[in-house]
């Protein structure tokens, strides 16, 4: 690499958020202009212009890094293209059944989400194979010409084509995609088998209709992206963040946008799993709030928890990708009365508009207007003073409430920050209980504009053992965008019952799977890889059962007359996660994963002076702190060094963000300006 | 209230974490498909009283909410720290576990020496014995015939565990180790809650958490009052129908008298058919059940979302089951297969409210979840060995309702059913499935359609192939519509569709069919809402493109006439053809409740009146003997010309009454 920058770029609903790294000192700068809704690329250009005026050429930036939400806006506003999926005949409905279970069975007015193809433009295809791939019924031609010429004709935009047992063998959906390639030059098709072949034939169609219903306005913007940047001077190729945490070119977005869908989060997660790595610290909860929702993962020992599935609109999205569970609580969550008169938060949210009612907008009473009727903001300094907020606004909108509590309106905004921080608790077990972990060997690390707030409330909660704040809160997503690896994942579905299959084969599968990711690895033009490797995995069952342990192979293993080893490795497995095995029964592989690595080159962490002495509080300010109003000292986040201590209650402002310390913990800054919260008292 | 609204709410989120918690250790920790993928299990929390004061939304199956664990207490004995019950016996446990292969398992919770709350935790497990594999059979006649009764027991003592009980428990299940699995993940689930309120009791009090168990249940109950004052008093009666009771094909009638005063209701069985041989029989011990009510506490929870979700919410609502009733069976009734009769009672009590809420209740849905199972054999696993896969669960259609058109292909009285993906299937067992799809001209025709109905046809690829479908029902009387929306396709079940060799299917009890056969099931459609004049016309042409309804019935049902576009290729609405049929449609009267014509046949002979007189003439015999006089009375009418009025009734019975010989089971006539 030659320049001396790297620069990630996200771009929100009102800011695009820019930063900068520059990666011999390791010092982030972070910018905001604000997004051009009717064309973000310039807002991006607007950035690089600032930047410019700064001191940055263009040409100095080596490293481009873009994490978008073209793809997941466009499926969320469901203004995707109009596109036509072909399926095996006597399946017409696949899209409508879906799985059959409705989202909230008990409520009559609860409904499966609305099917993005309608059934007029899902057409039968007269072919089958069976379950092991081999021809049943070879594909009628002339009824597909038919169906190809009406596609045409009714101006369809592309064409998904997904097939009973395309996972095993794609032959008929290669032969149908070819037809419309002849038949219909230019249209756009996109096979499932080819996106990713995994058994599972809904979950599959709906990846590829996805995939296609978005990839029009995700080509469309980066071919406008490239454009502009190629205008400024920037040579870097731009890279763009995916679901499973990595990066991968922009011609790899633009054939599957389907895998940028939770890119923000994920890298937000790559980002506090660098700086938990930094910190010495191995097992993490992250907690990320912002305006609507807190976002919560677990890191156990260094590695990120991923989901083969994940859900978006009540669309299932059968790709890997980081785990992470999204709470409706955050800093616009509205605060009303039910009808019962219990006090509520959320799940709705003001969000940045019109916003809490102290944004001056018109909104209505929200969790950051108790935080401000608290004493916990600083009015003046709110998002960098970029935000004016108005306590009197916050008080005028919870006084109905307030009056209706029976209380002052600093306890009811208490007491709502008091039930938010339940309402998280209450969503953070089930995730705790989901995954089987004991929070007390666990690190919550608090980012978005209000996790550090919370943090400490969340920490006492689950009985987790210390709080780490980051010097940053509110650019943690850039940090995990700009130390991102190059990630590919690839799969291969069947079953293989571990009696039968002999190590030898298991290998050639692996290794062609390999091959691909090799081969994808090789096409990212990017000099900054520095090695690379291949994670093979394997998801197995006892046959007969309907779920699978996800194993991760040891090529080593690879070897030898029979797969005895494997099947041993899975019934500890079993062991481990249920507490019970059976090692006389049958094991079958079902899906065989490897996982590309390419492993950029991690800019160094930036790091903050030694304290000469003691860190001094810049004032004071009344705090109302679970019933009690009490003066705690301020301090500024940007005058603390390593090792400085500070005690709560404390408060510590900064431009993006405001840590509370509780009483009993102590807050120490470390080397890289981390501020870590431990216990000092017992354990409440 | 003792506890203020806001530290109520917060109690309430905390209760919620520990009762889903729970449930996420049944799921991680458990063994089985049906607990896993089915999600057949639920958790709990329960006041010393017996009920549960926070029941999750979001884990497991939600039917259990207003049970009590009352009597099984009682059944029990003392409880001490540490004691872990289990029970899956109906008639010892007041009906808390309603079939044999639902285990209940429950801890006491101390704090001080004083007992504050129960953990509670069920699993619908592989295998108590019985009958058949998976302890499920509609033939069974008794409950002894459907696997082994556990009453209240400790399965472990004072935090040992009690060996002999574990003993006992392998030796009667046909797959003990599954078994085992699952009941050891309800025990961890009850040790999680035990563990979980433990904390609470130390960060708030044990006052205050009893406080706010007391607290929630009462905001639920009035909650529920608030909802129910909101209905005009009255007395609702409605009745619905099983299509026959598997042993003939006399319906099954549930009949329900539902009395609104003010903010209580009380839902009166006494009209209702008496218990009967096969299992549909529901345990409930009399009490106000939740599996009777699914039907109206659904609705409470509809009607106010965020009612605190426990068992507070039946309190308002009172019932009247007369022993040996379907509803109330006396020991020792089968009753493996009672979700048939909670799906028509969910029918049954929504009918009735129907009357007094058009517009908040949906018309009758597909009321059957059918689970269709194919078997083969399985010779690699040696002589005799067999394999077994649920090819699919069928629902059906949902119905519509005032403001929205019903679920296609799935009912909301089945929701939480999930299908078997088809490449999954195929893989687990030889079949071959043609067609898994939406069957058009299947929804009840309204403002607001019914949903339509599934078709499954699939091929028999293997010899000695068997095929079981539980549970299927509406093949007779359809789902009904509401407020002139029309009734939903009846299922139906044929063998090789569209062949030469084509012909009709009976309700599936065991079908053997041969290689190449193709097995056709399709489900019942869900019943329309409201006047289907009123469709706007461009929402029938659209159901019409998507192929969903034919012309024909968009101008026989919707009164909507479509003729080609311009372009030729597309159709349009003729606006004008299509004013002049919607008027002269419009001159023939929809009944408010569309029964659809099989029904309308039955009750032109047994006429409604007819059937009370005898549901309540039997009631004077003892329980075990009722479904046979009901049958005899129907054998002896079975030539006669309807209507058939009480006095006709009355004089079979008294005939019957007065014979010198007493009748024997052999007298009924078989179908």
């Amino acid at each position: 690499m030659n320049g001396r920058y790297r620069l990630g770029i996200d771009i929100g609903g009102t800011f695009t958020d820019v930063t900068l790294l520059d990666h011999e000192s390791g010092r982030l700068v972070s910018l905001k202009t604000p997004t051009v809704p009717s064309n973000p690329a310039l807002g991006i250009v607007n950035a690089l212009h600032r930047l410019k005026e700064t001191g940055v050429p263009p040409e100095e930036i080596s490293y481009f890094v873009h994490g978008t939400t073209i793809g997941l806006n466009t499926l969320l506003q469901r203004k995707g293209a109009r596109i036509a999926l072909l399926v095996t005949e006597g399946f017409r409905d696949l899209l409508a059944l879906q799985r059959l279970r409705l989202p909230v069975p008990y409520d009559f007015r609860s409904r499966l989400p609305e099917p993005l193809i309608p059934r007029q433009a899902v057409f039968p295809v007269r072919e089958r194979l069976l379950h092991d791939g081999t021809e049943h019924l070879p594909v009628d031609t002339e009824m597909l010409d038919r169906t190809i010429d009406e596609i045409v004709a009714a101006g369809y935009e592309g064409v998904v084509i997904c097939l009973l047992h395309s996972y095993r063998n794609p032959v008929h959906e290669r032969q149908v995609a070819e037809r419309i390639r002849r038949r219909a030059p230019g249209m756009e098709v996109c096979l499932s088998s080819e996106l990713w072949p995994q058994m599972r034939e809904y979950e599959r169609a709906v990846l590829a209709v996805v995939n296609l219903y978005i990839q029009p306005s995700a080509r469309r913007y980066f071919r406008e992206l490239r454009e502009r940047l190629a205008e400024e001077g920037l040579a870097a190729e731009p890279l763009i963040t995916q679901s499973n945490g990595g990066v991968m070119d922009i011609g790899t977005a633009a054939e599957a946008p389907v895998r940028t869908l939770f890119s923000g989060p994920a890298a937000g997660v790559i980002g506090a799993v660098r700086l938990a790595q930094a910190a010495g610290i191995r097992n993490v909860i992250t907690f990320d709030v912002g305006g609507t929702s807190a976002d919560i993962s677990v890191v156990t020992d260094g590695q990120p928890a991923f989901v083969e599935t994940n859900q978006v609109a009540g669309f299932p999205i059968l790709m890997p990708s980081i785990s992470i569970q999204s709470v409706g609580a955050g800093g616009g969550s509205v605060v009303w009365l039910d009808s019962g008169g219990l006090l509520k938060v959320g799940p709705e949210s003001a969000g940045s508009n019109p916003g809490p009612a102290c944004y001056g907008n018109g909104g209505p009473a929200a969790l950051t207007d108790a935080f401000l009727l608290c004493g916990w903001l600083n009015p003046g300094r709110f998002a960098a003073g970029s935000v004016a907020l108005y306590p009197e606004l916050s008080a005028q909108a919870l006084r109905p409430i307030a009056e209706a509590l029976g209380l002052d309106l600093a306890s009811a905004a208490d007491r709502v920050i008091q039930v938010a921080v339940a309402n998280m608790y209450a969503e953070l077990n089930g995730v705790l209980e989901q995954q089987g972990i004991d929070p007390r060997e666990f690190t919550v690390l608090a980012y978005g504009g209000a996790g550090p707030l919370l943090a400490n409330f969340i920490a006492e909660e689950i009985q987790a053992g210390s709080v780490l704040v980051p010097p940053r809160p509110g650019t943690l997503c850039a940090l995990g965008a700009l130390n991102a690896d190059f990630v590919h994942d690839a799969v291969q579905s069947g079953r293989m019952p571990l009696a039968e299959i002999k190590p030898a084969e298991l290998k050639k599968r692996y290794e062609a799977l390999a091959a691909e990711a090799r081969a994808w690895l090789e096409n990212q033009r990017f000099d900054g890889i520095g090695g690379h490797r291949f994670d093979y995995s394997m998801d197995a069952r006892y046959v007969g059962q309907s779920f699978e342990i996800s194993l991760p192979i040891d090529p080593a293993r690879l070897e030898g007359e029979d797969c005895g080893r494997i099947a041993e490795q899975f019934h500890e497995a079993h062991q481990r996660q249920y507490g019970h095995c059976d090692p006389g029964a049958p094991v079958e592989a079902v899906n065989l994963r490897v996982r590309a690595v390419g492993i950029t080159r991690k800019p160094p962490l930036e790091r903050v002076p030694d304290a000469a002495g003691p860190a001094r509080p810049a004032g004071e300010r009344e705090l109302y702190l679970r019933g009690v109003r009490r003066r705690v000292p301020v301090y500024v986040r940007a005058e603390l060094a390593a090792g400085h201590e500070v005690e709560g209650p404390a408060v510590i402002e900064q431009d993006d963000s405001t840590v509370l310390i509780l009483d009993g913990w102590l807050g120490r800054v470390d080397a890289f300006g981390n501020v870590l919260l431990r216990r000092t008292g017992e354990v409440r | 209230m003792r506890t203020d609204p806001a530290t109520l709410e917060i109690l309430r989120s905390h209760f919620n974490a520990i009762a889903v918690g729970m449930g996420h250790v049944v799921e991680r920790t458990s063994f089985t498909t049906f607990v896993k993928e089915s999600a057949d299990f639920a958790t709990a929390l329960a006041a010393p009283s017996g009920e549960f004061y926070v029941y999750p939304k979001t884990v497991g199956v939600t039917i259990f909410l207003g049970l009590s664990l009352q009597r099984a207490v009682e059944e029990v004995g003392g409880l001490e720290p540490g004691d872990i019950v289990i029970t899956n016996d109906p008639y010892t446990t007041d009906g808390l576990a309603t079939h044999l292969p639902d285990v209940h398992v429950f801890k006491p919770i101390f704090a001080d020496g004083e007992l504050i709350s129960y953990a509670w935790a069920f699993a619908h497990i592989s295998d108590v014995g019985g009958l058949v594999p998976s302890s499920i059979s509609p033939q069974a006649t008794d409950i002894h015939q459907e696997g082994l009764r556990i009453p209240p027991v400790k399965l472990y003592r004072a935090g040992r565990p009690n060996p002999d009980v574990h003993r006992l428990l392998a030796a009667n299940s046909r797959v003990p180790h599954l078994n085992l699995g699952d009941i050891n993940a309800l025990v961890a689930a009850v040790n999680t809650g035990e563990a979980r309120l433990g904390a609470m009791v130390r960060k708030f009090g044990a006052t205050a958490v009893k406080d706010g168990m007391a607290d929630l249940m009462e905001q639920a109950e009035a909650r529920a009052r608030r909802i129910i004052e909101r209905i005009p008093d009255g007395v609702y009666t409605f009745a619905d129908y099983l299509d026959d009771d598997m042993s003939s094909a006399t319906p099954i009638r549930l009949a329900v008298d539902v009395t609104v005063s003010g903010g209580e209701i009380t839902i009166d069985f006494s009209r209702c058919d008496p218990q009967v041989r096969t299992a549909f029989n529901l345990v409930t011990g009399g009490k106000p059940h939740s599996f009777m009510l699914q039907g109206l506490i659904n609705y409470l929870i509809s009607a106010d979302p965020h009612i605190p979700v426990n068992g507070g919410i039946v309190h308002p609502i009172k019932v009247v089951a007369p022993k040996g009733t379907l509803v109330n069976p006396e020991y020792p009734a089968a009753v493996g297969i009672r979700h048939t009769i909670t799906m028509r009672l969910y029918n049954a009590v929504l009918g009735a409210l129907a009357k007094a809420l058009p517009r908040e209740i949906p018309a009758a849905g597909a009321g059957q979840a059918a689970i269709v199972v194919l078997s083969t054999p399985n010779e690699e696993a040696g002589a005799g060995a067999r394999r077994m896969a649920v090819v699919e669960p069928m629902g059906g259609g949902g119905g519509g309702q005032s403001d929205m058109d019903g679920v296609d292909g799935i009912d909301h009285a089945s929701g939480f059913l999930k299908n078997t993906p088809i490449e999954s299937l195929e893989q687990h067992i030889d079949i071959l499935v043609h067609r898994y799809e939406l069957m058009p001209d299947t929804a009840g025709a309204g403002l607001r359609r019914g949903g339509h109905a599934v078709r499954l046809d699939f091929e028999i690829v293997k010899p000695d192939s068997i095929v079981t479908a539980r549970g299927m029902e509406r093949m007779r009387f359809q789902p009904w519509g509401l407020a002139g929306g029309h009734a939903g396709a009846a299922g139906s079940a044929v063998l090789n569709p569209g062949r030469p060799d084509e012909r009709p299917l009976p309700k599936i009890s065991v079908l053997r069919p041969e290689v190449g056969d193709i097995v056709s099931i399709r489900s019942p459609g869900g019943g329309g809402w409201g006047n289907p004049l009123e469709r706007p016309p461009e929402l029938v042409l659209a159901e019409v493109e998507s192929g969903l309804l034919s012309r024909s019935a968009a101008e026989r049902l919707y009164g909507v006439v479509l003729v080609p576009g311009p372009d030729g290729r597309s159709l349009r609405v003729d606006e004008a053809r299509t004013k002049a049929l919607r008027e002269s449609l419009a001159k023939k009267d929809r009944p408010f409740i569309d029964f659809g014509s099989a029904r309308e046949a039955y009750e032109a002979k047994w006429t409604p009146e007819a059937s009370d007189t005898l549901a309540r003439l039997v009631q004077t015999l003892p329980a075990v003997q009722r479904w046979m006089y009901k049958q005899l009375v129907h054998d002896r009418l079975r030539d006669a010309e309807g209507p058939l009025g009480p006095e006709d009734i009355k004089r079979v019975w008294d005939a019957l009454m007065h014979r010198s010989t007493k009748p024997k089971m052999g007298d009924v006539q078989q179908p």
